[in-house]
């Protein structure tokens, strides 16, 4: 558990760091707010048409910052996170209480592996993706009916090819893998052959994920953040709720690696005899 | 001398107006019509007999007609043309063909038959045919025509044709364009106004009676423009049934397998309260007894998936019954059909009598039952029997009348009902109002198009420009003269104009007349200017008034101050506040100045707002705390209230509390990439 604990503290603390480089230059823009008589409504409650105003004085630049921050933050928020989910599974396969050495070796060991992994989901998604929206269903369903229909289909789509993506990872680390097509395979084949299983596990979490997100929700339009010590308030209920998102995160990923365990130890290779019809009067082992 | 023009304008008003009124007894026009509704082949075989009475002191030698349903002809005609690359969606065609026209001798018209072009000289459009006549039609006389036509329904696309065995059945006959005799609506001489078919265009016809009879298989259900007068099977086992309809200019009706029909009543007595009547009757300053409401049979015809919405669709109908009947005159008609249409693409649209509403499915569960998308279209598609329906604006040439008018009051009702906040969306402490929605839409950049221009000139912005900007010049207009006001106004204008044509001058007119000011300087900026609005507070400052330096006369003779000479850092009591005032638009508007100074004290001043700017210094023993310019937000026309208002020192509070939303909703982006990385 102290171990877990720590990988929480570590991914939380990653995950502020980012989203603090993201959100960097909102902060100039929203320095813009300072003295602004409008800005006060905002103290009351969450003001779309008062944010809007604002954006026209500055929006051009709002926009360019961000086109050049996505165009490398992406990837390297790619690149960063599969570093620590190499870190991270390699932390929770092993059982010794040792953190930071197996982390960041864990990390470096399988970063590149991990990319290609990604790389091959994408390459499998794109075609699913584009036929799905390319699939003219007017016959059967309204417009929007299709519309939802096809959102529908694409979120079950890349929740399979996630969970594809989890197990792969899975498996790297377990068995030490390197032929990542293979790995994919073999993953695409696990989560079919136990797909209420792994599916299960995913949408609990992923439900347990939403019931925190509506307390947050209930939580803070309950509270009227005016002072500074309310928003102060704001600012640790807020974070609390990213830590327990994390814990959730760290809870999905050791769930799974146990379901992994537990299915491949049940699974038998074909035409191997199974031990227990072997010679009755042979010798236990030692 | 200054109230003479307003005399000039009143007078040019009334003489307008006793032009473009119709002669109710007279009617105009005259169609009765008998149409068959082929289901598998999607036609319409028609035979129609229309009387024209002309009403100039021209002869007429031909009659204009609009074919809309030819514009889904091909992709070559003005619409397609209009709306852009074609969408594979467009599979099934629709066109409508004259197959005969006679005069009651039996003499051919056919032969006098060509297609016109009036707005863009585009050969291939079809949708409007002029037929030349062997006799001209006196003034004041008649012609009687006898024309047998053949329509093909295309795949339902705004608002007309079939999906999945309902058909949606508008512009589908040959249907008279307004002959204007010279002086209406400014026309030098007299001459047909009929347009083509656009993407953005809708309607404009002249004011007649209907006598529709139409035919279905019997498993249909229907609805229709009027009142239904009878229902009977023919031989064939299908149903015949007979609407009829005096004063409207236009008829469209649906009919499918699958609606489910409730029939409610709208009555004048239990759905407006007395309180109501009294509050409005105090309002306009009329009696009680001028403003009682009659009752309306309501006919739905709702999509089975969409019942448990019918209370929705109701309340709506009723509210806009209620209100729009208060505020601008009594509904004139025994029914009011309303459709909830079969897809989307049917879409919220106005006939007289009936209108189609929608909503989705989706909306029956929570939290989308609380936006009120069908509230707000059932309310605007009904509030268009008063702007569209009775005051019959020409909706190719100036769209606002209606749209904008009716988008304001639609606004209007939707607040008597929900408060201003919550009007569009009210879920989990989150609140969006429609006007704040069309507030974000009124943007710097709205400097391409003007209000008044005909609706298939606009290269974008369409339903801005006709729908939102006005509805927040009437808005601003409201604000700045007072309600009581506001409401007179748009009383006079419909009973003045109602079963009438104004146009936008005759809007201008009534509201220079009732407000006894000349409110041309504003009304034609906000519609025939491309001018936006913005009014900003640039800078603030406030510092202590330092003691007088220099050399003074008083009665010892000169003095100097300070009297050593030296750097004086002593002050006189008090603060000079200077606050610097922007126009950064090209639109001008008188605004108030507020001044808030830290002890509390407020000084209000006033600003023509002509300069590109203004400064106002004011010494108080207090400093300032803020200044805001059109502190009561008069001016809805304002890009930009954020901007409205400064303060002196900064209160990093707003700032800190969206910022941390903003770091939070980037943690829970990120926490989605850890799915991934």
């Amino acid at each position: 558990m102290r171990v877990q604990k720590k990988l929480v503290l570590l991914l939380w603390l990653t995950n502020l760091a980012l989203a603090l480089a993201v959100a960097l230059p909102m902060f100039a823009w929203l320095g813009k707010l300072h003295r602004l008589t409008e800005a006060e409504v905002l103290l009351e409650r969450f003001s779309l048409p008062v944010l809007v105003e604002v954006g026209y004085s500055d929006i051009s630049l709002l926009r360019r910052i961000y086109s050049h921050l996505f165009f490398w933050m992406i990837p390297s928020v790619l690149v960063l996170r599969s570093f620590i989910s190499g870190g991270v599974l390699t932390v929770l396969t092993r059982p010794e209480r040792v953190f930071l050495r197996p982390f960041l070796v864990g990390g470096a060991r399988y970063l590149v592996r991990f990319l290609k992994l990604m790389l091959l989901v994408f390459i499998f998604a794109t075609p699913l993706l584009l036929i799905n929206i390319a699939i003219d269903m007017d016959g059967v369903a309204t417009r929007v009916s299709t519309v939802l229909l096809q959102a529908g289909l694409t979120l079950l789509i890349v929740a399979l090819l996630l969970l594809v993506l989890h197990y792969a990872r899975i498996e790297t680390v377990i068995s030490d893998s390197g032929g990542m097509v293979r790995v994919f395979g073999r993953s695409l084949l696990f989560v079919f052959r136990n797909f209420f299983g792994a599916f299960g596990l995913f949408i609990s979490f992923a439900l347990a994920a939403v019931l925190v997100y509506l307390l947050y929700g209930m939580l803070t339009s309950a509270i009227p953040a005016r002072n500074w010590l309310l928003i102060l308030l704001l600012i640790a209920i807020q974070q609390v709720v990213v830590i327990v998102r994390t814990m959730l995160q760290i809870g999905l990923q050791a769930a799974e690696i146990e379901l992994f365990r537990l299915k491949k130890s049940f699974a038998k290779p074909p035409n191997q005899t199974n031990p227990s019809t072997g010679d009755p009067a042979a010798a236990l082992p030692s | 001398m200054k109230t003479l023009p307003l005399v000039v304008l009143a007078l040019s008003a009334l003489v307008a107006y006793a032009d473009n009124r119709p002669d109710s007894a007279r009617p105009t026009v005259e169609y009765r019509i008998r149409v068959r509704l082929d289901t598998a082949a999607k036609r319409l075989h028609g035979q129609e007999q229309i009387t024209w009475r002309n009403p100039s002191r021209d002869s007429v030698d031909d009659l204009w007609f609009h074919l809309y349903l030819n514009a889904f002809k091909n992709f070559r005609t003005t619409f397609y043309k209009n709306r852009g690359p074609a969408s594979s969606r467009d599979s099934t065609w629709g066109w409508i063909d004259v197959l005969s026209l006679r005069l009651p001798d039996g003499t051919d018209l056919t032969k006098g038959m060509s297609f016109e072009q009036p707005d863009d000289g585009n050969l291939h459009d079809q949708t409007v045919l002029r037929v030349r006549l062997p006799q001209p039609v006196p003034p004041g006389g008649s012609i009687t025509l006898s024309l047998a036509f053949l329509a093909q329904l295309p795949d339902l696309r705004i608002r007309t044709g079939h999906s999945n065995g309902t058909f949606m059945v508008a512009q589908w006959f040959p249907k008279l364009g307004v002959y204007e005799p010279a002086g209406v609506r400014g026309r030098a001489t007299g001459g047909w106004n009929c347009h083509q078919f656009h993407r953005n265009t809708e309607f404009y016809a002249d004011f007649g009676r209907y006598s529709v009879e139409i035919t279905v298989p019997s498993s249909y259900r229907i609805g229709a423009t009027g009142r239904l007068q009878s229902r009977k099977t023919n031989d064939q086992g299908e149903s015949v049934y007979l609407y009829e309809e005096d004063n409207i200019h236009d008829f469209a009706w649906t009919a499918g397998p699958h609606y489910v029909v409730v029939n409610k009543r709208f009555s004048g007595r239990s759905d407006v309260s007395e309180s109501e009547y009294h509050q409005v009757a105090a309002l306009l300053d009329r009696s009680v007894d001028d403003l009682r409401l009659s009752d309306v049979e309501l006919i739905f015809l709702m999509q089975p998936g969409h019942l448990d919405q019918l209370s929705r669709y109701e309340e709506a109908v009723r509210l806009a019954l209620k209100w729009y009947g208060l505020w601008y005159g009594p509904y004139p008609y025994a029914t009011l059909t309303i459709v909830d249409p079969v897809a989307p693409g049917g879409g919220g649209m106005e006939y007289p009598t009936l209108i189609t509403a929608g909503t989705l499915r989706l909306f029956s569960y929570w939290p989308f039952d609380r936006i009120r998308f069908p509230e707000i279209i059932t309310v605007h598609e009904v509030g268009h029997q008063w702007w569209y329906g009775m005051v019959a604006n020409n909706e190719f040439e100036e769209a606002w009348l209606d749209e904008g008018i009716n988008s304001y009051s639609t606004g209007r009702v939707m607040e008597e009902r929900y408060g201003k906040r919550g009007t569009l969306v009210c879920f989990l402490g989150f609140e969006l109002s429609e006007l704040d929605l069309v507030r974000m839409q009124n943007t710097p950049s709205r400097i391409y198009a003007r209000t008044l221009q005909p609706a298939w000139s606009y290269h974008s912005g369409y339903s801005f420009y006709t729908y939102r900007k006005p509805q927040l010049m009437l808005r601003t207009l409201e604000n700045y003269l007072g309600r009581q006001t506001m409401a007179r106004i748009m009383r006079t204008y419909h009973e003045r104009w109602r079963f009438g044509h104004p146009v936008t001058e005759d809007f201008i007119g009534v509201v220079n007349e009732i407000s006894r000011r000349d409110m041309s300087w504003f009304l034609n900026q906000a519609l025939r200017e491309t001018s936006v609005f913005d009014y900003e507070i640039a800078d603030v400052v406030t510092y202590p008034i330092p003691r007088p330096r220099g050399v003074f006369d008083s009665a010892d003779g000169k003095v100097v101050e300070p009297e050593d000479n030296q750097e004086d850092t002593k002050q006189e009591t008090g603060y000079r506040s200077e606050v610097l005032v922007r126009r950064n638009g090209a639109g001008r508007f008188p605004v108030d100045i507020l001044l808030t100074f830290e002890d509390g004290r407020q000084v209000e001043k006033q600003w023509d707002g002509n300069q590109a700017w203004t400064r106002f210094c004011v010494d108080y023993k207090s400093r300032l705390a803020r200044a805001e310019v059109d502190p009561k937000r008069v001016l809805e026309l304002d890009v930009n209230w954020a901007n409205n208002g400064r303060k002196v020192d900064p209160d990093s509070r707003p700032a800190v509390k969206i910022a941390s939303h903003v770091v939070f909703w980037f943690q829970c982006l990120l926490a989605l990439f850890d799915l991934m990385g």
